[in-house]
């Protein structure tokens, strides 16, 4: 017991011993690389019930404890205790009688969530349209009349459009253009040739996008066992230096 | 078997020690490769540079330990920089492990000869996580930040820290990065940036990356930290190499193997075609 609480108390030695279990962690997990095998297995039930139970720990300590119970049970608001109930009513979705006290509550989460979703949507989207509107004609910096500043809220001059920011504008323009084509279902493709071959040079733009979005992914799981490896060179065997 | 059927039928275990060999060679044997830096990047840079004195910054976050090769070095070198400004900032984890690994990152880069003098609570301070949806938080923030944030990570009232002096509403804030590996930018962009114009920039990790460049176009953000390259190209900017370099050097060694093995994988394959047909 003495030998436990010295482990305990020592933080170095502490240290080494949670880096060996996570050396010992990342080793097991990447053994199913070679074949599955049981040590995967069983670092992976470890995993699962480690995760659980700190949810369930962040749960408790992190959110019921300081924002319910404490005010409730220690601060005398005593109002929270119907949050115990709003909560419950959730759990009425298995009653087959009484289910629509739960559609109450799923009623008001949905519409709150609807509600933010149309200002995330129109905050996020609205500017794209608007920047989407480029200028294809090179021009030099000047400042808007006095009037198109108020009405547009902004100060700030045009800058300068060079050749080349120009040809960049009509390549946005063009690959735009032929990729919102290709999602036009209105027209018969079969009797508009033109139309179908300009869809497909979006379906092609579309491609090379998808091809550069999968190199980025890629990237992020090396990324990952680029992590893996430093904690393995760096932090347990020592071998990598800062 | 000819060599370029054998190429074919390679073993993919074999590939996938080929590639851990090749990615520990930097880490052992560390060197410079040549970096450039992106607009985006540099875009991130300015905007930190404009920062006014008094003004605090806010480096946001959901990240965990998984993806800590591309998220950590974006965040020391943001910190890195914030601190060299003499910039208080404020961390604001929106998921638990990143209160503590950004607080991890603060108090490394605080013991280092250049940033000594450097406290927590003077210089920086710990939001904590806040357990709310992330849009309910940000609303709320951005017309009373005590009220809202009400305590730091260990409990202490917010108004009690020194960097938090004079901090009242989002107009307070001069900066905002966040740093995540989901999806989230839109909610920052659509309920501060939009609304109150503060300067925004996003730091994904690779997967995210092509989140990022229609706000960047449509100037919704500042600029972007591409994943672990991101915070290698700031590393350049600030003249200060670190794990970001290292590690994206790893990540290159490894982008060569890749494209090394797919041209040899087809070359293998139309030589072995080839041969096929000659005999007919």
């Amino acid at each position: 017991m003495s030998s436990i609480t010295a482990i305990l108390g020592d933080p170095v030695l502490m240290n080494r011993i949670i880096i060996w279990v996570g050396a010992i962690g990342t080793l097991a997990v990447y053994s199913f690389l070679y074949r599955e095998n049981v040590v995967y297995r069983l670092v992976e039930h470890f995993y699962l019930g480690l995760a659980v139970g700190y949810g369930m720990f962040l749960v408790v300590t992190q959110i019921l404890l300081p924002k319910w119970w404490v005010p409730m049970w220690d601060k005398g608001m005593w109002w929270w205790a119907f949050a115990l109930v709003v909560g419950s009513m959730f759990y009425f979705i298995y009653s087959k009688k009484h289910n629509w006290i739960s559609r109450l509550v799923f009623g008001m989460i949905m519409g709150l969530t609807a509600g933010s979703l149309f200002q995330d949507f129109a905050g996020t989207n609205f500017p794209k349209i608007a920047a989407s509107l480029k200028a294809l004609i090179p021009h030099a910096a000047y400042e808007l009349p006095l009037t198109a500043q108020k009405a547009l809220g902004t100060a700030t001059p045009y800058r300068e459009l060079t050749w080349a920011g120009a040809i960049n504008n009509l390549i946005f323009i063009f690959v735009l253009v032929t990729v919102m084509s290709y999602f036009f279902f209105s027209f018969d493709y079969a009797k508009h040739r033109k139309m179908s071959q300009f869809a497909q040079v979006g379906r092609w733009m579309l491609m090379f996008a998808l091809g550069a979005m999968f190199g980025a992914t890629v990237m992020a799981r090396m990324s990952l066992l680029i992590g893996r490896l430093w904690f393995l060179l760096h932090d347990w065997l020592r071998i990598a230096q800062m | 078997m000819p060599f370029f059927e054998r190429i074919q039928k390679l073993d993919r275990r074999v590939m996938y020690v080929l590639l851990a060999l090749v990615m520990m060679i930097p880490m052992l044997r560390p060197f410079q490769m040549p970096t450039v830096v992106t607009a985006q990047v540099q875009g991130v840079y300015d905007a930190v540079e404009a920062i006014e004195p008094d003004q605090i910054a806010i480096l946001s976050g959901d990240w965990g330990a998984g993806t800590i090769a591309e998220s950590m070095p974006q965040t020391e070198a943001l910190m890195r920089h914030l601190f060299r400004r003499d910039i208080r900032f404020a961390i604001l984890p929106f998921a638990p492990q990143t209160a503590t690994l950004m607080q991890q990152t603060a108090e490394r880069l605080a013991k280092e000869p250049e940033f000594k003098g450097k406290a927590y609570g003077k210089d920086w301070v710990n939001w904590g996580w806040k357990a709310v949806p992330m849009f309910a938080f940000l609303k709320s923030m951005a017309k009373n930040v005590p009220g809202t944030v009400v305590q730091d990570y260990q409990g202490k009232p917010i108004e009690s820290f020194a960097a938090m002096s004079g901090v009242k509403t989002i107009r307070d804030i001069g900066f905002v990065a966040h740093i995540t590996p989901i999806g989230n930018l839109s909610i920052w962009i659509a309920f501060i940036q939009s609304v109150y114009r503060t300067p925004l920039a996003y730091a994904p990790t690779a997967v995210m990356v092509a989140q990022g460049y229609d706000p960047l176009d449509a100037k919704q953000i500042v600029g972007m930290l591409p994943g672990l390259v991101g915070g290698a190209q700031y590393e350049v900017l600030l003249k200060q190499p670190g794990n970001g370099l290292r590690w994206s050097n790893s990540l290159s060694f490894a982008d060569l193997l890749m494209v090394g093995l797919i041209a040899l994988a087809n070359i293998g394959y139309f030589a072995s075609k080839r041969e096929g047909s000659r005999k007919g």
